[in-house]
């Protein structure tokens, strides 16, 4: 399931709250189930991931980091 | 009502009734030759601060019951809840414990002094013990759930905590055996008593206690432990803040205890020096859990940033 590549990604900032924060964004931004989700719905989650993630850290290297891993998995 | 306000109105409540019931109660002799309205100025530097306290540990476990009531239903999240609940059982009996000690001047006036101070003083061994117990079972959950893969298990790990209890146990039977008045007094305003026997002292008040110690230290290790090893920048980062918030508060509770288990020490002590130990751990204590409160307020900005 590509949710769960997501969710490791984003686990090396978020831990365990990670499965949550994706499901959240999926659903509340796609208005779909985290099962759902298709590759060419990585840049818009990844908008949103950068979105968020800027909003609890200011630290724009990680950020920036998380966008990059994040988008590799739409190619 | 909102469990949030509930929490809050069931603190002026409990706030209330323990200022005016204080100032009520009927003064004995004391043993510092205090008139009754100087009596009642110093009993108000005290209640005061105290209620001022409650409220940053009623704050801070609010918060925190708060956010793992939100994720209880997830992995991390029932082992974690089961802890918060435990420091929301430590902050319910530090209140109790207080609510209990009210009682003590009218105990004293009426002849009831033995069985009131047998029934504080089992109340102050067992109910923290109950929220220990609870803290110890879901920090040990908590680790549980992101272990991977069997590691090698540290040969130290209780080691170093049980050579301290067993220190503290020595010196606190060396204290008892020599005290005079284990179970009864000649004079309760100078010198309080158990009013029990010695076995009665040390396996149903002496034995909780250290018990009580024990897992709570371990169950700080277990969550400092679950630190080094859960992933995620941003929530180790947040975690870090409620961990030593955890760590302040059960510190400070350990020592409060250990105070209360010697207070034959404290019996001796000038009026000066209580009140400087009180305030001290008392400020200690606020910091606890106002950083307990700025933990779980990171923790909660994670769940619910969209």
């Amino acid at each position: 399931m590509l949710a769960q590549s997501v969710i490791v990604i984003t686990q090396e900032y978020l831990g365990p709250a990670s499965e949550r924060f994706i499901s959240r964004l999926i659903r509340f931004h796609l208005n779909k189930e985290p099962e759902q989700l298709l590759k060419k719905d990585i840049p818009k989650l990844t908008e949103w991931v950068k979105v968020s993630l800027g909003l609890l850290t200011d630290d724009k290297t990680l950020v920036d980091k998380c966008e990059q891993n994040l988008l590799a998995l739409a190619k | 009502m909102s469990k949030r306000a509930y929490y809050y109105l069931s603190y002026l409540a409990i706030s209330a009734i323990y200022v005016i019931s204080s100032l009520l109660a009927p003064l004995g002799p004391n043993r510092f030759n205090l008139t009754a309205s100087k009596t009642h100025l110093l009993q108000l530097t005290i209640l005061l601060p105290v209620v001022l306290i409650w409220f940053a540990a009623v704050y801070g476990v609010e918060k925190f019951h708060t956010y793992t009531s939100s994720i209880k239903s997830y992995k991390d999240g029932k082992p974690l809840h089961l802890f918060a609940t435990g420091l929301l059982i430590l902050v319910g009996s530090i209140i109790f414990n207080s609510i209990v000690g009210i009682l003590r001047p009218w105990a004293l006036a009426d002849g009831w002094l033995s069985a009131y101070t047998i029934l504080a003083n089992y109340l102050s061994a067992w109910l923290p013990l109950l929220a220990y117990a609870c803290m110890y079972i879901g920090s040990a959950q908590l680790l549980k759930s992101i272990k991977t893969k069997p590691k090698i298990k540290n040969p130290l790990g209780w080691l170093p905590i049980l050579l301290l209890l067993i220190i503290v146990g020595a010196i606190y039977v060396a204290v008892l055996l020599n005290y005079n008045y284990r179970s009864s007094t000649p004079d309760p305003t100078r010198y309080s008593s158990f009013y029990m026997s010695d076995p009665l002292i040390l396996f149903t008040l002496a034995l909780p206690y250290l018990f009580g110690w024990g897992l709570a230290l371990k169950a700080t290790l277990n969550l400092y432990a679950y630190l080094k090893q859960v992933r995620g920048v941003i929530y180790r980062s947040a975690f870090v803040r409620l961990l030593s918030g955890v760590l302040v508060v059960t510190l400070f509770y350990i020592i409060v205890q250990m105070l209360v288990a010697f207070s034959t020490y404290i019996a001796k002590a000038g009026l000066g020096s209580i009140l400087l130990i009180l305030y001290m751990l008392i400020m200690l204590y606020a910091l606890g859990f106002l950083i307990i409160a700025s933990g779980a307020k990171k923790l909660v900005a994670i769940e619910k940033v969209t």
